[in-house]
């Protein structure tokens, strides 16, 4: 509707009955432009070639040559872009049902006494309205759909991007290691043949060669560990998970940390070496980072909602200060200088890349001086996972 | 690889590699000589009197096989597998010296006749102390007859 003006189309060869239906219209005030066409065909040919220029069209079923119910009909079919509405004789609602059936929008029954031309004002901005609001959605349903596709296909394109840097990343770490090895072993050759020749500054050197080469091992290991995160295997088992985590504690922590537990712990759907491998860390982090005199690594449990589970690996160690709290899940990412703490820094990146495979999610609270707690949320229950790297 | 007058036959195409075998053998005092060839063909060659080696008597007899499996062209396993196919090798001593850490290697390396699967220590004094292990193995195992 243009301006609240509905343009109407009407099909109608009674002279009397189309005045009618303007004066009607006048009458109650509607905002009408109507054009009237005698015969169906003329109609026709003018929604065909231009029924962007109405809003609605009104069509007597008596007609000369095509009936009305055929020009809808006909109009239906070609998919003209118009709602139609069927004006009928008294007693033929046989007639209206069949118009309905065919997809015309709706039917008005011209009762010899007129009083059907009061419903005009009702019924005509109703109908526009509806079929408006029909395009509407269907432009909407269509643009979703779209950008539905659009972001499926994006989706996977990033999934193969992804899945190549990985196996990228993992073929050159691995293919770094040979020259690394070799650079190692001359750099000890040269250091043995030499022992008695070098002088001060140039054993350094050799020293120094050594010693880096045996970080840049380090590093290539674990972004090697980083990388086969996601090529391990999701099998899933029951893990008891009070069991699971003291002999996890046992074998990691040594003797003169304190550990404590609570007893019950529920049992979890998840692969164990996934498990493992965030937990390990984690606790062999809580003993690492840790000056205190006498260390106490802490493990608790609570439900979240009603298939998750949150796990907590609380320290009374160094503790992380809070603008760091997002950096230390990085790849490589240290905060003391390598003399104080061993390690390139790749643990907490490997925890969190395993927590998100698993799909859960993992936060640290944590002051200086104070300790650090990191709560691993995961599901309690693994399966029908969409990515099954 | 006691005072019989037989080479060690190194069959390894990355140089790194042979220069520590060569350190390894030096630092055990192992008087037999090891003689490298750098690719499976050029072991069927050396072994057979053929190509580059086939001036008849100049290069001394191979007695035991140092084998790697992964090499450009023939690998380890072609190898093997062409000389216990071979009426006159098939008696060589073959030990599989490798770097890889693939698990079906060493099954398959005995499955294809090999006498021992060696996997090569990544630390030089591991190798060393390794390649010492094997001669003394081999000094001590009776060699078979070789035509």
């Amino acid at each position: 509707m243009d301006d609240n003006i509905i343009r109407i189309l009407l099909v109608e060869d009674d002279e009397h009955d189309a005045l009618a239906f303007g004066r009607a219209l006048r009458k109650a005030g509607a905002a009408a432009e109507t054009t009237t066409c005698q015969r169906a065909e003329d109609a026709l040919e003018r929604a065909r070639s231009d029924a962007g220029s109405f809003d609605v069209a009104v069509v007597d079923h008596k007609l000369p040559g095509m009936s009305g119910m055929d020009l809808c009909k006909t109009l239906l079919d070609e998919k003209v872009a118009l709602p139609l509405i069927i004006l009928t004789g008294n007693g033929s609602e046989g007639l209206a049902v069949e118009a309905l059936k065919a997809g015309v929008d709706d039917y008005i029954i011209k009762n010899l006494e007129g009083g059907y031309l009061d419903l005009l004002p009702l019924v005509l901005p109703e109908v526009v309205c509806k079929y408006e609001d029909r395009l509407a959605r269907k432009r909407a349903e269509k643009a979703l759909r779209a950008t539905h596709i659009e972001l499926l296909e994006k989706t996977v394109e990033l999934e193969r991007a992804n899945t190549e840097l990985s196996e990228y990343s993992s073929v050159v770490s691995h293919d770094i290691r040979a020259p690394l090895r070799a650079i190692h072993n001359y750099a000890e050759f040269l250091r043995e043949d030499l022992a008695e020749t070098l002088e001060g500054e140039q054993k350094e050197y050799i020293d120094g060669l050594a010693q880096a080469v045996r970080q840049a091992e380090a590093l290539v290991t674990d972004l090697l560990a980083v990388c086969r995160v996601g090529d391990q295997p999701m099998e899933v088992e029951n893990i008891d998970l009070v069991s699971f985590l003291r002999h996890l504690t046992t074998s990691v922590v040594p003797t003169e940390v304190e550990v404590k537990m609570p007893d019950d712990w529920p049992t979890i759907k998840a692969p164990s070496s996934l498990l493992r491998q965030i937990f390990q860390n984690l606790i062999e982090n809580a003993a690492k980072f840790n000056h205190s005199e006498s260390k106490l690594v802490e493990l608790g449990w609570r439900p979240v909602g009603k298939n998750q589970i949150e796990i907590f690996v609380r320290d009374n160690g160094i503790g992380i200060e809070p603008k760091y709290h997002q950096q230390i899940f990085g790849v490589f990412q240290r905060l003391h200088a390598k003399g104080e703490v061993e390690g390139t820094g790749i643990g907490l990146a490997i925890v969190k890349k395993t927590v998100t495979k698993l799909g859960g999610a993992i936060r640290v609270e944590s002051t200086p001086g104070a300790g650090s707690t990191f709560f691993v949320t995961l599901p309690a229950r693994q399966g029908g996972k969409r990515h099954e790297q | 690889m006691s005072n019989k007058p037989f080479v060690v036959l190194l069959v390894e195409d990355e140089e790194h590699d042979i220069v520590a075998v060569k350190r390894a053998w030096k630092q055990n005092g192992i008087t037999n000589p090891l003689h490298v060839v750098h690719s499976g063909q050029e072991c069927l060659d050396y072994l057979r009197g053929q190509g580059t080696y086939s001036a008849p008597g100049a290069d001394p007899r191979a007695g035991i096989l140092l084998l790697d499996i992964k090499m450009p062209g023939m690998d380890g396993f072609a190898v093997l597998e062409e000389i216990r196919r071979d009426e006159r090798l098939r008696r060589l001593p073959v030990v599989v010296l490798t770097g890889s850490d693939a698990g079906t290697d060493c099954n398959r390396s005995y499955d294809l006749g090999a006498n021992a699967y060696v996997r090569k220590p990544l630390e030089f004094k591991d190798l060393s102390e390794a390649i010492g292990v094997i001669n003394q193995f081999w000094e001590l195992a009776e060699l078979p007859d070789f035509s």
